[in-house]
């Protein structure tokens, strides 16, 4: 092909005009193509767009109805291990209301200690049910109003075994039963049921061995008046180390100390951890 | 015991979508890209379920699912057809029809449950 169209011959250029001619037919083709393609592309995309949202409203619709299910579960489960914790209350009138005070605390507590919602929502149950076990220990030692003899005190010592024993059948609360198990071991390894020695005692039972112990002294006993709550977590500030964990010890007192304690035993209601 | 789903669609991200929806322990899942595909595919697999599109180009899903229907030969295999258009009315049952029709774009929601009711009661 030549450059210079006016050094052309006539045939030469009407050689040159058919290429062209055919040459754009071409293009136009392949253009009208494209935009078939282009067109059929986009109506795809637009139909994997409805799509998607179709799945988004779906999930949408899920995750609520789910949502609105663990709140109703949580409650319904609260409610039910609540019933059950009172149900050993109503026969040791000596400790009226300590597994409602001990679950608020340690709720506290463990929220302090940054633990995350499911973790807090097991504590809570370990707490309700700490002293589940009691259920197996005879009126007689439970009411028993002065010094246990020592077989008294071995029977008595059983109670978290016992509890252990009777969360061990149902799978939603198998998780708590290391408060329920643990709460009576000591840091010094004096404790029971296992008589294990710090950390060896799993945390669950080192926060509520200390979350126990505490309401224990600030409540009313046959033998004695309750002590103040200063008292007692002086109390607790000097056995640790022996019977409580030592580091433990002070988020305890720092939880005291700036009344997350008071305002935890003053709240009306108990916490929703699912709800939102 | 583990249930094979057929599904064919000729656009791979919608077959992916369906596969991810339907990610179950429990099923099988089979892929075809092509209405031609799946019949082959269902010969050999047996599927206990089948999930068409219908704008297969080709063999169109509606073609497969009456080839499915009118072939006694791999007894009732029941078929879930996702339609581009409303599915007609009071047409399901006849013969050459899908089980289910779910017009595009379908509930990922309602395709489960579909699959569930058609499966019946599966062993995990």
């Amino acid at each position: 092909m030549k450059d210079d169209v006016a050094c052309m011959t006539r045939v030469e250029l009407e050689r040159e005009v058919r290429y062209w001619r055919e040459q754009s037919l071409l293009l136009a083709n392949d253009f009208g193509h494209v935009k078939a393609q282009l067109a059929r592309s986009t109506a795809e995309l637009e139909a994997l767009r409805a799509q998607l949202i179709t799945y988004a409203e779906d999930l949408n619709r899920e995750y609520r109805l789910v949502r609105e299910r663990t709140v109703e579960v949580e409650r319904l489960l609260v409610a039910t291990v609540g019933a059950l914790a009172n149900s050993i209350e109503a026969r040791d009138p000596y400790t009226r209301g300590h597994t409602d005070r001990v679950s608020r605390i340690t709720l506290a507590f463990c929220a302090r200690l940054g633990w995350e919602r499911e973790r807090l929502s097991i504590a809570r149950m370990g707490a309700l049910l700490h002293d589940i076990g009691k259920i197996g220990v005879p009126d007689a030692i439970l009411r028993k109003p002065g010094r246990l003899s020592p077989d008294e005190y071995a029977l008595m010592k059983q109670h978290p075994r016992i509890g252990a024993q009777i969360l061990q059948g149902i799978e939603a609360l198998v998780p708590a039963i290391p408060f329920v198990l643990c709460h009576h071991e000591r840091w010094d390894g004096k404790g029971y049921p296992q008589g294990l020695t710090g950390p060896e005692t799993p945390l669950e039972g080192r926060i509520l061995a200390i979350v126990d112990a505490f309401d224990a002294m600030t409540s009313a006993r046959v033998y004695r008046s309750p002590l103040a709550m200063d008292v007692a977590i002086a109390e607790i500030t000097r056995c640790a180390g022996t019977q409580f964990d030592p580091e433990l010890v002070p988020e305890f007192v720092r939880l005291y100390e700036d009344g997350l304690i008071h305002q935890a035993l003053e709240s009306e209601t108990s916490l929703e951890l699912y709800a939102v | 015991m583990t249930k094979k789903i057929l599904i064919a669609d000729a656009n791979h991200a919608r077959r992916s979508l369906l596969r991810a929806t339907l990610n179950d322990p429990r099923y099988q899942i089979i892929e075809a890209s092509g209405g031609v595909q799946a019949l082959a595919l269902r010969e050999v697999h047996r599927p206990d379920l089948v999930i068409l599109d219908e704008s297969m180009p080709g063999i169109s899903g509606v073609e497969v699912c009456r080839a499915i229907k009118q072939g006694a030969k791999a007894g009732t295999t029941p078929v879930i057809l996702l339609s581009e258009k409303e599915p007609p009315v009071g047409s399901t049952g006849d013969e050459g029809e899908p089980d289910v029709y779910l017009s595009k774009p379908y509930s990922p929601l309602r395709l489960l449950s579909a699959v569930e009711q058609l499966l019946g009661p599966v062993e995990d």
